[in-house]
């Protein structure tokens, strides 16, 4: 029971600071994945640059994506 | 920073013992020593005051001590993380996210004492961690089921024409969960602990008024220890969340 008052006082300051920087690693984790990927599917198939634009803009999206699930999360969990 | 040492330098890696197995560089470094420090800690925290209780057989073995109040805390708390996020079938991953988040959340705390060496503060670690958590939580999803597994990539209720574009979408976001689940741990411990030495530097920098930023490192320690209770967290939360994901699909 202590646990969850604890829990109540501390929520709002925990959940902006750990909010702000869950959206700028979600984005960057999409980004640096897609990046990786592109530049391996480019090595493969000698197809340099356009399998990194095309990831590269698929990893944005990802990002997005990802962003928009941690908010609806947390819009849900309210 | 009388000497001019780099804030950067409390990052090092230095060999204690140097150990050389069948040509591989295996040796015991000071971010192996905290990590040792840091699981002998856990398993003293976890014993000990349960061995007391057990020996006894007074009246006083119905009042908790204080230090099995306090682990009986961070078993709750877990236990309770799990039963919102996963629900029952989440017993039986207890023991994976506990030790998670107490081995991140006793290393995040064993860095704050000076002269201690933080080893979240290495990618290379917190990566290990998430890489684990990641092919655990796949393997997982296919022994649950099967190649229906993939089905989870597919958003339901979509128009087939957008599949196509979807897919690759949802797969790296997909693979950029332990990515995203790595750096956000490493670059808070990375960036607290940089700022720490960066204003330790001013205080002697500006001699009397180095009391303002001294002020200021009090303060920020506060915030480091909340920080690393908070990353902690959400190093378990997200491992909860992953895990219900694999169980249930969408």
């Amino acid at each position: 029971m202590v646990n969850d008052e604890e829990n109540d006082n501390k929520k709002p300051s925990m959940q902006g600071l750990s909010f702000a920087y869950r959206i700028s690693t979600e984005l960057l984790g999409a980004l640096i994945v897609s990046v990786v990927i592109g530049l391996l599917i480019d090595k493969m198939f000698d197809s340099k640059p356009i399998g990194l634009i095309t990831l590269i803009i698929l990893g944005f999206f990802a990002g997005l994506l990802n962003i928009y699930r941690l908010i609806r999360r947390i819009e849900n969990s309210k | 920073m009388a000497k001019g040492e780099s804030p950067l330098k409390q990052f090092e890696i230095q060999p204690i013992v140097d150990i050389n197995f069948l040509g591989f560089d295996i040796s015991f470094t000071n971010s192996a020593l905290w990590m040792t420090i840091t699981t002998a800690f856990i398993l003293i925290f976890f014993t000990v005051p349960f061995l007391k209780a057990k020996k006894t057989n007074s009246v006083s073995d119905l009042y908790p001590t204080r230090m099995q109040v306090a682990a009986e805390l961070g078993f709750n708390f877990i236990n309770s993380l799990l039963a919102d996020t996963v629900g029952k079938e989440g017993k039986k991953y207890f023991p994976l996210v506990f030790t998670l988040f107490m081995f991140i959340l006793f290393g995040n705390l064993f860095g704050m004492i000076p002269y201690s060496f933080t080893f979240t503060s290495h990618i290379i670690v917190t990566l290990a961690l998430a890489m684990g958590v990641f092919i655990f939580v796949t393997v997982l999803g296919f022994v649950k089921h099967g190649l229906k597994f993939f089905s989870f990539f597919v958003i339901p209720g979509l128009p087939v024409y957008m599949l196509p574009l979807l897919i690759p979408i949802e797969i790296i976001s997909y693979l950029s969960r332990p990515i995203s689940l790595s750096v956000r741990l490493f670059a808070n411990m990375l960036a607290g602990h940089t700022l720490l030495k960066v204003f330790a530097g001013f205080v002697s920098a500006l001699g009397f008024f180095g009391i303002l930023p001294l002020v200021f490192i009090i303060a920020l320690t506060g915030l480091e220890i909340l920080i690393a209770f908070l990353q902690a967290y959400v190093f378990a939360i997200l491992t909860c969340l992953y895990i219900n994901d694999a169980l249930h699909l969408h």
